[in-house]
């Protein structure tokens, strides 16, 4: 029970620790630090987001193009 | 009733552009070198442009479209104007995203009333009042040609949008590519802004395609409901002669376009 709770808390400082160390180097390289990576992020998101929404929109239109259709 | 020749080209035209954004991804974040003074968030820039592009030829579109059918009535006009609007105001709204982010860590601000970006938002809400038009407006057909006019209209900021950089004092950069003694980008930098200009092209193009069969579809079926035959409705008639006996409340003129 210990043993499997210490596996947990090694992984997960590792998983923490080591992102956290890089990204303190990507703070000093880059203009924006980490909020230039999140905003490029979230950027492409919305392109897909937005651009799947509508292609979704129309695609539901048609189903009820197609309903009315067959009714 | 199928999408036929329409559904088949916009599969051809949506499909190679989702290929060229894919593309473009791979460009941007393994392939072209990093802009030395902004970093990583001008990277934002490959689908900013491209957005903008596309929102400029849609709306374009509308006003071609709007003031064609102001002449000739044709309903298919119409449903041209209707699909390209409806992808001007997903593009519109993606360079309105964009640009902030980008402009937070460019300019330490999300938002600033120069020329460029009001106008921007500007164009926005003419489009937005072309679809609340649509939609408020109780006569069906007033409804399209006041559209039609606010179509025009909007499309007029669209140069104003472009040279608002020139004529006035602008926070938003000069133009890289459309300058008279050439492109002022790094060459890699420019073809991967080709490439996504191509790219959101060609997947907008397939879209409205789609989007514009089904306005069709919507509109043959309420014209055969109005009617109460199974017969075909005529292509793209003028909607007042298309359904004489029909009455003005139900008639395709009554056809749901939004």
């Amino acid at each position: 029970m210990f043993k499997s709770l210490r596996s947990i808390l090694l992984l997960g400082v590792l998983t923490l620790g080591v992102p956290a160390s890089l990204l303190a180097q990507m703070e000093e390289v880059t203009p924006g630090g980490m909020e230039a990576y999140r905003n490029v992020f979230i950027a492409y998101t919305v392109v897909w987001l937005l651009v799947g929404g509508w292609i979704l929109s129309i695609s539901r239109r048609l189903n009820a193009v197609a309903k009315r259709m067959d009714a | 009733m199928q999408l036929g020749r329409i559904g088949i080209s916009a599969a051809i035209l949506g499909g190679l552009g989702v290929l060229g954004t894919l593309f473009l991804h791979w460009m941007v974040f393994f392939w072209v070198p990093t802009e030395a003074t902004m970093g990583i968030v001008q990277r934002i820039f490959y689908i900013h442009v491209p957005s903008a592009w596309v929102a400029f030829l849609a709306f374009g579109i509308v006003a071609l479209a709007g003031a064609v059918y102001l002449w000739l009535g044709d309903e298919r006009l119409d449903q041209t104007a209707l699909a390209a609007a409806e992808g001007g105001m997903i593009f519109t709204t993606i360079v309105l995203i964009t640009g902030p982010l980008w402009a937070v860590i460019a300019w330490g601000t999300y938002w600033t009333w120069e020329p460029r970006l009001t106008l921007t938002l500007l164009l926005w809400f003419i489009y937005l009042g072309y679809f609340l038009v649509r939609r408020t407006t109780e006569n069906p057909q007033a409804a399209k040609r006041f559209a039609a006019v606010v179509g025009i209209v909007g499309a007029v900021n669209i140069p104003l949008i472009h040279v608002s950089v020139l004529w006035f004092r602008s926070l938003h950069p000069q133009p890289v590519v459309l300058k008279a003694e050439g492109p002022t980008l790094h060459p890699d930098m420019l073809l991967t802004l080709m490439v996504g200009l191509l790219s959101f092209t060609l997947l907008f193009l397939g879209i409205f395609l789609l989007r514009f069969g089904v306005a069709r579809m919507e509109y043959e079926i309420a014209y055969r409901e109005a009617r109460g035959a199974p017969s075909p409705a005529p292509s793209g008639s003028p909607a007042s002669p298309a359904a004489p006996s029909s009455p003005p409340s139900a008639g395709p003129e009554a056809a749901p376009s939004e």
